[in-house]
């Protein structure tokens, strides 16, 4: 299946299976392709299947798409192309040429038992001949198939370097298959890979080059491939017997010969697999041409070389899944780290309370009662934000847009923190803009956000030096084009080497107090909008967060909102 | 009259603050809060509480590092530490107690009591 894989940005991971002629990439919800990027257009961006191929097409987008770092208004894709728009890179892998045969149902290992093997090793040849055949400082004679071929085989390394960059292994052998025929005059071929776990040889790919000859079994020697595998060599085998070669009588004219190469996939560290192609000389063509071998040594140094740039890519590939893999793991593992110790600081303190309401009880004292009870409420309060955090960070959450106005989102934001600010005596400014429109957007996740945004200024402020006077500044700015809200707060402001940690999920230096969760849920909603959030912070000085929300007016309110 | 037996709070957040302080008073004790393991140092030399509360924010091993002076210098005058959270060195090399959280507040307060009986009458036995 042709894909996107998200290989930078905020949707880093993220694959997007181009199942549909037509998918839109852009930060709108309604794309098929949803990128969470502030610099992509709400509609970025289209991919269009055109028979069998995809085309990109830009849809004016204000920063433009990139193709392998070109600007581009519309380009035919490739695979292992890189797209990028906004900040978000973006790798394509295209359709698999139909050559889907079952490569496991095809391939026949015969076992070493099996004595009557008609086939035997002509000529083996070690890993490194293969890449001397590459030195340019090699003495070549100016008219040889080597010399000829050598400028064309730089290509076909460059083009092997070039399909290590996809990300899917199967499709990485169709392509590597497709190079071995284009340069190997073979007739069947298949590529095996060593199952890293069970360390069985798996057919992968098989292709043959003569339609109607693909349900033929291609079978394939123990006894080679064991040569292969352990004197890590690439063989070229022949079944025509040294005595039917130099007598031109005997059976060879009657059954032709087949002729068979099979090298070791050499990675870095091991053998990953080996590659074979074999062919058949027919009595005709040995009558005709006098020849009765197609495959030489040089062919088998081709095969050598391209069967080590195959191993690089495929263990490239492994590696690179692997890491992801990893780093997911990992990420997984913090989180539930976070998750259990911030879960056990709020059990901890309902566990405080519900033991004070209990002497209470005993004691018949209605005031350590209603003191537990207190804890208790604050704990519940703790542990529903937390969930409703998890939840809005977690779930593909639609934003509920709406008209609504942002003067109002700000003042009940102020007016839930209130009585806060003013038990830890900051002085609360509130500057709201005027006019200030009602625009589209979500007011619930509004809401959220400029709260999370606000009760960490209110928690830098609890930091501060004893006598400074604490200030917490909220104000609304409205331009015709963006709505701002701006949080400043003169608390000890933000370390630099915490900056870029900010909007990382789960990375709180609020020790028992912060989930880790405020800000990257602040930023995710912002996000939706096609907002963001702005950071300036001095240390010693207090920091200034700017929420940034594209103004999007109700659409029968659009004539007159486009006075301002 | 007997002396009223002191404990000293250490770094414990705004609740188990609050939790500690009033069943402790109600049993009779008097109560000391201190914000960091380095003014609890000052405050243990000053005052010579019965019993040092050590409430651990960070369970990790930079809490440990921290408080490490702390337990050395209870080691010294026998003053019994209860740990509230996870003590990951090595080697306890205080006398007192471990509780890993979130933990129970009955057995948390009866180990309290009863170390506190222990430290005062040894106390009364040096005189």
């Amino acid at each position: 299946m042709p894909s996107l894989f998200v290989i930078r940005g905020n949707d880093q991971g993220s694959r997007f299976e181009l199942t549909e002629p037509r998918m839109g990439l852009g930060r709108d919800p309604a794309n098929a392709i949803q990128i969470h990027d502030s610099e992509v257009s709400r509609h970025h961006a289209e991919i269009r299947l055109q028979e069998d191929r995809h085309l990109l097409v830009d849809l004016g987008s204000s920063n433009g798409t990139y193709v392998n770092g070109r600007r581009i208004t519309q380009a035919e894709l490739a695979t292992g192309d890189h797209i990028q728009i906004g900040r978000t890179v973006l790798l394509y892998t295209g359709l698999t040429p139909e050559m889907g045969e079952d490569a496991g149902l095809s391939v026949d290992i015969t076992a070493a038992a099996a004595a009557e093997e008609p086939s035997h090793i002509v000529q083996a040849l070690a890993q490194e001949e293969g890449s001397r055949l590459l030195d340019p400082a090699a003495v070549l004679p100016p008219d040889s198939w080597l010399a000829r071929a050598r400028s064309n085989l730089q290509v076909m390394y460059r083009t092997a370097l070039a399909v290590s960059r996809t990300l899917d292994i199967d499709q990485l052998l169709q392509r590597i298959m497709d190079l071995i025929f284009e340069w190997i005059e073979a007739d069947r071929g298949c590529i095996m890979l060593v199952d890293p776990e069970t360390k069985a040889l798996v057919p992968k790919v098989r292709r043959t080059r003569h339609k109607g000859r693909g349900d033929e079994k291609i079978t394939i020697s123990r006894t080679i491939l064991d040569y292969v595998l352990n004197r890590r060599e690439g063989v070229l085998t022949s079944d025509a017997s040294q005595d039917r070669r130099w007598d031109p009588a005997a059976s060879i004219l009657q059954a032709g010969v087949r002729e068979a190469i099979c090298v070791p996939m050499q990675g870095r560290y091991d053998i990953v697999g080996v590659l074979y192609v074999d062919t058949t000389i027919s009595p005709q063509q040995i009558l005709q041409t006098g020849q009765e071998t197609k495959f030489k040594e040089d062919h088998l140094k081709l095969m050598i070389a391209i069967g080590h740039q195959a191993a690089l890519a495929v263990e490239d590939t492994r590696y690179y899944s692997a890491m992801v893999q990893a780093e997911r793991l990992a990420a997984i593992g913090q989180t539930i780290a976070v998750l259990s110790h911030h879960i056990k600081n709020i059990l901890q303190g309902i566990r405080g309370g519900s033991y004070l309401i209990e002497m209470g009880l005993t004691e018949h004292d209605e005031n350590l009662i209603r003191k537990g009870w207190n804890i208790v409420e604050k704990n519940q309060a703790k542990i529903s934000a937390l969930v409703m955090d998890m939840l809005t960070f977690s779930k593909e959450r639609e934003p509920d847009l709406r008209p609504a106005n942002l003067n109002q989102v700000v003042s009940d934001v102020v007016e839930l923190v209130q009585a806060r600010a003013a038990e830890m005596h900051v002085q609360l400014t509130v500057r709201l803009a005027e006019p200030m429109p009602d625009m589209v957007f979500d007011p619930e996740g509004l809401h959220h956000a400029v709260l999370n945004v606000v009760t960490n200024a209110l928690d830098a402020l609890a930091d501060r030096p004893e006598g400074l006077p604490g200030k917490l500044e909220i104000q609304t700015e409205y331009d015709g084009r963006l709505a701002r809200v701006h949080i400043r707060d003169n608390g000890p402001g933000i370390p630099p080497q915490e900056m870029e940690n900010l909007f990382r999920p789960f990375v709180s230096t609020k020790g028992a107090r912060g989930t880790g969760l405020g800000l990257p849920v602040s930023q995710k909603i912002l996000l939706e909008h096609g907002g963001r959030i702005l950071v300036q912070s001095q240390p010693g000085q207090g920091s200034c967060f700017t929420l940034e929300l594209p103004a999007v007016f109700p659409s029968n309110g659009l004539a007159q909102t486009a006075e301002h | 009259m007997e002396r009223k037996p002191s404990v000293l709070i250490v770094d414990a957040g705004e609740e188990t603050r609050e939790v500690l302080g009033t069943v402790l008073q109600r049993r009779g004790m008097q109560t000391l809060w201190a914000e960091a393991p380095e003014e609890a140092l000052q405050l243990a030399q000053t005052y010579q509480p019965d019993l040092i509360i050590l409430d651990l924010q960070v369970e990790d091993g930079s809490a440990n590092r921290i408080c490490q002076p702390l337990a050395q210098k209870v080691q010294q005058t026998q003053t019994p530490l209860v740990v509230l959270g996870r003590w990951r060195a090595p080697d306890r090399i205080f006398p007192g107690e471990c509780f890993p959280k979130p933990y129970h507040y009955g057995p948390l307060i009866r180990t309290i009591e009863q170390l506190i009986q222990g430290s005062m009458s040894a106390q009364k036995g040096q005189r």
